[in-house]
This record gives C-alpha cells, structure tokens and sequence, in this order.
C-alpha cells in the first residue's frame, strides 16, 4: 500500500516553477521559526545537534536510497571531518590566521570527499554484501588507527576546542548557540539544495540505476564501480560537513564519533525516516535525535527502543516514516482514507496499548536487572509498578501479548479492505 | 574483412571440464540482419554472453569492426559499437520509462558521470529520449516505473536499451520470448524498425519469425556452428535438418 501511494506521489510530474520551489520555501521558514519557538541555550544545543545529524542522514541516503548501498561505516567520515576540521581551526588560531569559522566545515567536508575518493576506490568493486563488509572494515580499521595516534585523535577524552578562537566574521562572534544555529541552518539548506540538485543529474540518475541494476548499467557504457565510487566520495562529503558542525557545536570531538555506534546511529536515522523520500531521512535524524536527547534522560533502555522502532519500520513499514506520510497523503487525495478510518484508529488504539504493555516489561526488567540497587519501586507510564510484584508483571504482559493478538485479526480486514478499495495489488490508479 | 561487423574465430569456452562452446567460426556482415538458431543448450545465449562480454572466453577471437574485443568488459565494447539485449528482462525496475532511457543514452552523448547540469536542462537528452519513446511507442508510458508496464512494452523498453546505447551492432537475444501471436507480429514490426541500417544478430526460436525477417541464418548445435547461409539454404540443408529442422515439431519444438 504505502510503495504503490509512494510511487504515485512520486511519479506525478510537477516540473512547474511553484512546486518545485514550495517546500524550499517551507524549509528554510520553519529554520527561520525554530529558534524563536524553541529559545534558550539547551534547546538551540538541541537544534544544532538535531540540523547536524540531518545533514549527515541526508548524506547516508545517497548511499543506502539512491544508490541501494549498505555501509556499515559511513561515521568514520563524519568522524573525520570532525577531527580535520577541529585540527584546521586549532591550526589556523595558532597560526594567527583569520578564517571565519562558518568556512570551517568547507575543510573537513573537502577532506572527508578526498578520503571518500579513496575509501570509495577500495569499497566500490560490488554492492551488496562485498561492499558492506568493505565499509565495516575499513571504519573498524580508522577506529583501530586512533588508538595508535592519539596525537591526532586525541586520547579517550578526544580533541577539544575553542571556537571563539577564530575571532568573528559575519557579525558574530560564535560564543552562543544562537549563532552556531545560524551556522549549521545555512549549511543545512547548502546541503540539502545541493543533494537535490545531485539527484537530478546524470550521475545521480546513474546512482538509482546502479541501484535498481547494476549490470545492466556496464552494458550501457557505463561503470557501476565507478558510480558507486563517485557517490561514496559525495556522501562523504558531506557526511564531513556533518561531522565539522557537530565539532563546532560540542567544541569537542571523540572517537566516538566514527565508530561503529554512529554508524548504527545514522543507518536507524536513514531507514526509520524513509530513504525513497528525499527529506525522509531528516524526519528520522530529528524523531531519533530527539528521542536519543528525551528518551535517555528518561530511561536507561533508551537504545532497545531504538531497536524496537527499528524493528517495527523494517517489518511493517519499510517506506519508513516518510513513506507512511506520503501513503498516507496519497489515500487523502484520493478520498480513500476515509473508509479506513475506524480500522486504522482501531488498530492504532490496540497498537499503543500493545506498546504500553511492552514499555512496562523492559523498564521492570531493567529495574529487576540492571538498576536493581534503586529498589523494586518505580512508576512507568504514570502507573506505580512493582519490578518484583506479579501484577505488575502481569499486567505488561496482558497488554503487550493482549493487545499484539488482537490486533493480528483487525490486520487482515484491513487488508481486504485495502483490495477492495484498489490500493493493494495491482496499479494505484 | 571490414564488411563484417563481427568476426568470431575459432572461440571455444568451457566451464571445467564441460565444453560449452567448441571453436565457434562466424560472421557478422555489415547491415545484415542475421539469425542464431539452435536447440536448447546448443550455446546461444553462452554465445551471446562472451560477444558482449558477461562472459571472457577460454579462446579464440571476436573481432567487432576489425577490432578486437574478446575477454573486454562489456562497457568497453559497448563504447567498441556493440551492443545488446537480453532474454529474461533486464531494465531498471524502479524507475520510470523516461529515465530508462536517459541512462541509456548518456554516454553516447557525451555527458557520462556528469553533475554539471540537470538532465532536465540536457536538451540533447530530452530530444534523443523523446525519439526514442516514440520509436518504441512508449511515449504514453514517458512516467510509468518500469515494473509497471506490461510484458510486451518491458520488452520494447528492454530493446530500448539496446538500441538507445547507439551501437552500430547489436545483439538481441529473443526478443520475442513469451509473447503470443499478435503480441509477437508487433514486436518484430517494431525490432525491423528501430534496427534499420545497424547490424543485427538475432537469437529466436519462432521460425516464420526468422524466415521472415533474416538475410542469413547461422545454426549452433553443441557449441559449433553447423551451417550458415540464406534461409532457402538452411531450409535445403540436410544436415541441419537433421540436426534441428527435420523433427517433426519443428516450429513447437523450437
């Protein structure tokens, strides 16, 4: 249902001038609107922090959307661009020279593609597995590589820095996280535009076609390595950019940052937000981000339910987010959503009950477990719950398995209701 | 030697101990249509393969234009003049028609692994792939994925490709796999059509097909070529019916 609605969406032409322009305008009105809706130095953090990963699942999709590749280490040049930037800016305020510091990711975003170019070289010989397995390697390889130099990366408290160094530019002197706002937007909407951009030329038509089959294109003339190669150094690219704004945010930069975990973190970003929807992957950076931010003040779990959604996208909804958006906006318009309504609301109700039950059986189990020494007592969902009392238990239990079978039954109405209505099976129009 | 679009001499291939193909002579004459028949497993397809090179052959040579070209991969032989279609539907799945096309149509024109403009600003592109869609009789189809289409337009757009690629030679491998009666009379209108004045060598099992459209049949049984020559000599041969022709279920059987 949601592919078929996608590919409408999708294929409908909308080649005039206002189209094409509108959700530009949008995105740069809801930059502008953000940080007066959202003020104070901890939100605009977040902001910054949310625009950064942004950018840099933008850059994975490149990759895993457009070209249909799999890497498991696209964090070491996000990580890298860091570490160059960090080390340029520590440079240049050393030497005394004037660089203004919005400038600062132009360095590590050229240094990530050079690396990419050469990284991408070994990694391109074939997709699927070969080329995954390459991408692990050679992160794990850079990972190992930090150990050995910590002149360069620091050692397990990383490279820190003073971004007021560079003195101002710009009208701004970058001690507040205002001003890093306005650094990391612009940067944003380069990125963005220019990802688009990339989409619609012939390499980037080339990148989709390696996707959908990467033989044929060498009998077109063409070599997929080559494809493949030339959007792995663009990724990296930006993924550099990335990488430099969250070094100039935090002022620091770690090992951390191009390890296997931000890898994860920017797959889950990618794929939970939806990779055949361009601004997909921004929904994912920011409902992850904002979760990672939220989620691990509230609870120790926080990474299982990142698992969890993962999990749930991957099985139910491979469109990811967006995808569920655009199917969903599709049916609006075709007044087929209507019809559906009280099954899907159904569903949904059944669906949070199921979470609920599911939520009260991890947090039990970690306070049984893990968080043991803080006592049995604890409040989940605003219910007071006991880790050691078998109503408690109970109770999770009933709802998470209650509410999954019941809703196993209403599933397969929708569904034929869903054929019924044209949306399953065959054309969408 | 230059009137031949293709020479192959004495090409052999195995895989381990099996010989698929065994000292394989054949030419390809330049603006000829010529057909490939043969029994299942006589080695067409293997044939195929090492000409556009899927395949690198254990030896011999393939001469394109004089050149040669054995053991190349295929997108050198694609820029060498050559180029094909394949059996089982080999497009882009996901994407649309149109961009089907703009693929195939790139490197003829020069703009390769370019990002230095839109391809909606390439107005070489749009014009050829306009063309083409017409040719093909696709135009209504322009923005339809791919997997969208019915088998026969998969089939046109597959030949698209190949045709798209500008090679002066191309190789088909049937075509008309699959297709009915009706559906088959189209699609060899439409093959005679986009191919005119390229070179073709043709897979195909559907004999009133051949008989109708090819200046010259080749005929593989067990990886060599046992005769070629005009449809009346093949028809004539006695060896090639017993090889192939002479079963009785000759047209089915095919």
């Amino acid at each position: 249902m949601t592919m078929n609605a996608i590919e409408t969406a999708r294929s409908r032409p909308g080649q005039t001038l206002l189209p094409a322009t509108l959700p530009w305008a949008a995105v740069i009105a809801v930059l502008f609107i953000l940080p007066l809706a959202f003020p104070g130095t901890a939100m605009v953090s977040t902001l910054n922090y949310l625009g950064t990963m942004a950018i840099f699942a933008l850059s994975y999709n490149v990759l895993l959307g457009q070209t249909g590749l799999l890497s498991l280490g696209h964090a070491t040049f996000f990580g890298l661009g860091g570490f160059i930037a960090t080390h340029a800016l520590l440079g240049m305020a050393e030497a005394g020279w004037a660089f203004p510091l919005p400038l600062l990711p132009l360095i590590g975003g050229l240094g990530a593609f050079v690396l990419g170019i050469f990284g991408g070289w070994l990694a391109s010989g074939k997709g699927g597995m070969p080329f995954a397995m390459i991408t692990l390697g050679l992160s794990e390889l850079v990972y190992a590589a930090a150990a050995i130099f910590p002149s360069i990366y620091g050692s397990e408290e990383g490279v820190s820095m003073d971004r007021m160094e560079l003195g101002s530019s710009f009208g701004m002197d970058y001690g507040s996280a205002t001003d890093i706002y306005v650094i990391v937007a612009v940067w944003f909407v380069i990125c963005a535009a220019g990802l688009k951009y990339f989409t619609t030329t012939p390499l980037g038509l080339l990148a989709n076609a390696v996707r959908d089959n990467a033989e044929r294109v060498e009998f077109l003339g063409f070599s997929a390595r080559r494809v493949r190669m030339w959007t792995y150094a663009i990724a990296a690219g930006v993924a550099g950019i990335a990488g430099s704004l969250a070094a100039i945010n935090f002022e620091i930069i770690t090992v951390i940052e191009l390890g296997a975990a931000t890898s994860t973190l920017v797959l889950l970003m990618t794929y939970i937000g939806g990779t055949r929807v361009f601004f997909g992957p921004v929904l994912g950076a920011v409902v992850i981000g904002l979760m990672k931010v939220w989620l691990s003040d509230l609870t120790p779990a926080w990474m299982l339910y990142f698992g969890l959604l993962f999990i749930f996208v991957v099985m139910v909804a491979p469109g990811g987010l967006a995808g569920i958006l655009v199917g969903a906006g599709a049916m609006i318009r075709a007044g087929r959503l209507g019809p559906q309504l009280p099954l899907l609301a159904a569903i949904g109700g059944l669906g949070l009950l199921s979470l609920a039950g599911v939520i009260m059986l991890i947090e039990l189990g970690y306070r049984a477990g893990l968080d043991a020494a803080l006592g049995s007592q604890i409040r989940i969902l605003g219910l007071p719950m006991d880790a050691h009392g078998l109503n408690s238990w109970g109770l999770a239990a009933l709802l998470a398995l209650g509410g999954a079978l019941s809703i196993r039954p209403l599933l397969s109405r929708l569904e034929t209701l869903q054929h019924r209505l044209g949306l399953k099976g065959g054309d969408p129009a | 030697m230059s009137a031949n679009a293709i020479e192959i001499r004495d090409l052999r291939k195995s895989f381990g101990p099996v010989d698929i193909i065994r000292g394989v002579n054949l030419e390809l004459r330049a603006g000829e249509r010529h057909a490939l028949i043969g029994p299942n497993g006589a080695g067409k397809s293997t044939l195929f393969h090492l000409i556009s090179g899927r395949l690198r052959p254990t030896s011999g040579k393939i001469l394109l234009h004089g050149q040669e070209i054995q053991g190349k991969p295929p997108a050198r032989i694609v820029h060498a003049g050559l180029s094909r279609s394949f059996q089982i539907t080999n497009i882009f799945p996901e994407m649309t028609v149109l961009e089907n096309l703009r693929c195939a149509v790139l490197w003829k024109l020069g703009h390769r692994y370019s990002v230095l403009r839109p391809l909606g600003r390439l107005r070489d592109v749009e014009a050829e792939c306009t063309r083409l869609l017409e040719e093909l009789r696709l135009t209504h189809r322009r923005t339809s994925r791919a997997d969208s289409l019915s088998y026969p337009e998969q089939r046109a757009l597959e030949l698209g490709l190949a045709v798209a690629s500008g090679a002066d030679t191309l190789l088909l491998d049937e075509p008309m796999a699959g297709m009915s009666h009706s559906e088959t009379a189209a699609a060899l209108e439409l093959i005679m059509a986009v191919t005119e004045g390229r070179s073709l060598l043709m897979v195909e099992h559907d004999m009133g097909v051949i008989f109708e459209m090819a200046d010259r049949i080749s005929v593989l049984v067990y990886g060599e070529v046992i005769a070629t020559g005009t449809p009346e000599e093949i028809r004539a041969n006695p060896a090639v019916q017993e090889a192939y022709l002479g079963t009785p279920n000759a047209e089915e059987a095919a």
